[in-house]
């Protein structure tokens, strides 16, 4: 019934549900869970009010991937950036280089300036599709030389083109929030921006900004997810460092 | 609100199929095996169908700036922004779909030509930036400048040559302290990303789904 190797795989996962169920429902009874703070998704609102202020655009990324985990998270918190674009009266510019999430992003824009009462400023060309990686990149980089943008939000899964748009916003002297769990562009992102997501924060974004008790409650089950794995990694440290006969039975269990 | 445009209805289609898809992955079971491989012929149709809304948006973005700017330079690069994507759309469809000659020439001779070329632009941009987070400030950052040139020497042939010692201890810092920040990072975005997938198969998380980022 299994599929051979994932035995082992499959207990892990039942075993980090429990934990995020758990914790989920022990907030849905009462709510005793609070989150630190999170600086980059409480300065969204200081970039719109820049933007507001010099009365230049906000431009926004939710990453080059499709719709992955990473996107949906970056796009939680571009949908909260536009929201308060909207209310501001800041022209947002979103672009999108993949055809799956181009859709969703427009949607999400219409219905942010709806839901501020200004569905008559919206415009289909605040979101923007640029096909692909570069051409992505050159296209913002052209934006922010242009029209010099005052504020970015990047979030969500991105490549080589990073450091290309961060760069050329930090030169507009743009206030800029970003952040991915790539792990080879989060030094790019901590580099360069004002306020930077590192790894799993940005999954974090929509029970932060909800303040909902029970989606904070499944980060607490992350937590208690992430000290079981670290467990494991221990005992396979202590086991490789007695040898390879202590440490077998460990790496066969591992592989069932 | 009609039932088609209320938002239980992707998060309940997105938790069942989802399922599938993880269930897919640990069980050995023909039948859902065949279903999940259909969807994913789904994906594929649905993207090129939103390819087209692409196509458009790109239409309506340049389209008004040939139609209103004043910069003649603007103007012009709009319409050979329009002019290009149409013929490549053209091209490409041509008999052998994707396989024309003219096609192929002019995919080769720009869009494999360009690709690269703003690729190598990064280059400039590492630079700038690596000044900026080099610069020894505190303690953390000293920390943080010398590590960067052990590995930048470690990396460069020159390195080996000025002392032998930079090539064990860069190969030790690229092998065991980053590889266990790298791998710290990737557990923590997996297990982020399943709790994402748990808070939106039971219907908590829809914040990607609509407006205001929260909830």
């Amino acid at each position: 019934m299994f599929v051979p190797g994932r035995i082992s795989q499959f207990v892990i996962f039942l075993v980090l549900c429990f934990f995020m169920l758990s914790a989920l429902w022990l907030s849905k009874r009462k709510p005793i869970f609070k989150l630190r703070k999170i600086a980059p998704l409480d300065a969204i609102e200081e970039v719109v009010g820049r933007c507001a202020e010099m009365g230049r655009p906000l431009l926004m990324v939710p990453g080059i991937e499709g719709i992955t985990a990473q996107t949906l998270a970056g796009l939680t918190v571009v949908n909260y950036a536009t929201s308060l674009a909207a209310r501001y009266d800041v022209e947002p510019i979103m672009l999108v280089a993949v055809q799956d999430v181009y859709p969703l992003a427009l949607e999400n824009v219409r219905l942010a300036f709806q839901a501020e009462g200004k569905a008559d400023k919206f415009r289909p060309e605040m979101v923007r599709f640029v096909y692909s990686q570069f051409p992505m990149a050159t296209t913002a980089m052209g934006i922010i030389n242009r029209q010099r943008v005052a504020g970015t939000v990047m979030v969500g899964g991105f490549y080589a083109e990073t450091l290309m748009i961060l760069e050329n916003a930090y030169r507009a002297g743009a206030v800029q929030v970003g952040g991915t769990a790539n792990y080879h562009n989060i030094p790019f992102f901590v580099a360069v921006c004002d306020y930077a997501l590192i790894g799993e924060e940005i999954f974090a974004a929509s029970a932060y900004l909800s303040k909902d008790p029970e989606q904070i409650g499944t980060i607490v089950g992350e937590d208690f997810g992430r000290l079981f794995l670290a467990l494991l990694a221990f005992i396979g440290a202590i086991l490789a460092t007695l040898g390879a006969t202590y440490g077998k039975w460990f790496i066969n269990l591992l592989s069932i | 609100m009609s039932w088609a445009r209320r938002r239980e209805l992707p998060l309940f289609l997105s938790a069942i199929l989802g399922i599938m898809a993880f269930a897919d992955y640990f069980f050995d079971i023909p039948v859902l095996h065949s279903v999940v491989s259909d969807l994913q012929v789904w994906i594929i149709i649905l993207a090129a169908f939103a390819m087209f809304m692409g196509v458009i948006n790109l239409t309506i973005v340049h389209g008004r700036v040939v139609m209103r700017e004043k910069d003649i330079i603007r103007r012009g690069l709009s319409a050979w922004t329009l002019f290009l994507m149409y013929l490549m759309a053209i091209l490409g469809l041509l008999p052998p779909i994707t396989a024309h000659p003219s096609f192929r020439w002019l995919y080769s001779t720009t869009v494999a030509a360009l690709d690269p070329t703003v690729y190598s632009i990064l280059a400039f941009y590492i630079t700038s930036a690596s000044y900026r987070a080099f610069r020894a400030r505190n303690i953390e950052t000293m920390i943080f400048l010398i590590a960067g040139i052990i590995v930048i020497l470690y990396n460069a042939p020159i390195g080996g040559y000025l002392h032998p010692g930079i090539v064990t201890l860069g190969s030790w810092a690229m092998n065991v302290p980053i590889v266990a920040g790298q791998r710290a990072i990737m557990v923590g975005a997996a297990i982020g990303a399943l709790a994402l997938a748990i808070r939106t198969f039971t219907g908590r998380e829809s914040a990607w789904l609509r407006a205001g980022g929260g909830g």
